[in-house]
């Protein structure tokens, strides 16, 4: 995987102000707390940079696992808002699994 | 109709590695199905917050990893084509109850998930997943013998 900072940012970005936001911060609650987009953008993309792990999924997408955070990212290439990122239930277990 | 029943309970038992009832019927999943069965349980039992997975599903959590986990060691154990999709047929028998939890589990993540993530987190399209609902419906609803055709002239 060979992303440079700026498809990082731009990733990180989409997606923090695509829907995953709605569902996963605002609705959901999933961080504990409610925090701002600008934010969320901020843990996907430290996510992204400095993932403990990833790994290439089918149809180019790719997951990044923030242990600390307990934060996953996927990045999905043909989706309008670039993938997603939420808070598993297990989150290293669901990581793990992921084809 | 691709389910069949097992007349001899032992043979049930013995054809796979999960716990199934002594009324066992043969369920055979295509290599992408079993993906797809196995990206749904996944994100059941390790991704999704807030589904009562007893009351939506049927079954409990424990009892359904009894199910993900030699699927898992399964899927891990294929090789896989130029999609990354199993080539080989999982062939393990499945009871009714655990063929309608995994029904309820696939329909479940579908909705929970929807159009905005489905096919980001489990890589698989809504409407192949719809394929497989229809599957599980077509071998839960088999003793009805319904005649869809027949039934379409009338």
């Amino acid at each position: 995987m060979s992303l440079t900072g700026e498809d990082a940012r731009k990733i990180a970005h989409a997606i923090a102000f695509g829907h995953a936001y709605r569902k996963h911060v605002a609705d959901a609650n999933e961080f504990g707390e409610l925090i701002i987009q600008s934010t969320f953008e901020q843990l996907v993309l430290e996510t992204i940079l400095c993932a403990e792990k990833f790994k290439q999924l089918r149809w180019n997408r790719t997951a990044f696992w923030n242990a600390t955070e307990g934060l996953l990212v996927i990045y999905n290439p043909i989706d309008p808002d670039l993938g997603t990122a939420y808070w598993p239930s297990e989150g290293r277990n669901e990581f793990e699994n992921l084809f | 109709m691709n389910s069949r029943t097992y007349s001899n309970p032992e043979k049930a038992k013995k054809a796979g590695p999960f716990p199934v009832s002594p009324v066992a019927v043969a369920f055979p999943l295509a290599g992408p199905q079993a993906l797809l069965i196995h990206q749904t349980l996944n994100e059941l039992l390790h991704g999704i917050r807030g589904v009562h997975v007893y009351s939506q599903v049927g079954m409990s959590k424990p009892e359904l990893k009894e199910i993900f986990d030699p699927l898992n060691a399964w899927i891990r154990a294929q090789e896989t084509d130029t999609n990354g999709l199993p080539a080989a047929i999982f062939d393990r028998p499945f009871s009714l109850p655990q063929i309608r939890a995994l029904r309820n589990s696939v329909e479940v993540v579908m909705l929970d998930l929807g159009q905005e993530e489905f096919s980001t987190r489990t890589g698989f399209s809504l409407t192949e997943a719809t394929a497989l609902l229809d599957r599980f419906n077509s071998a839960l609803l088999y003793p009805l013998h319904i005649d869809r055709q027949a039934e379409a002239v009338a």
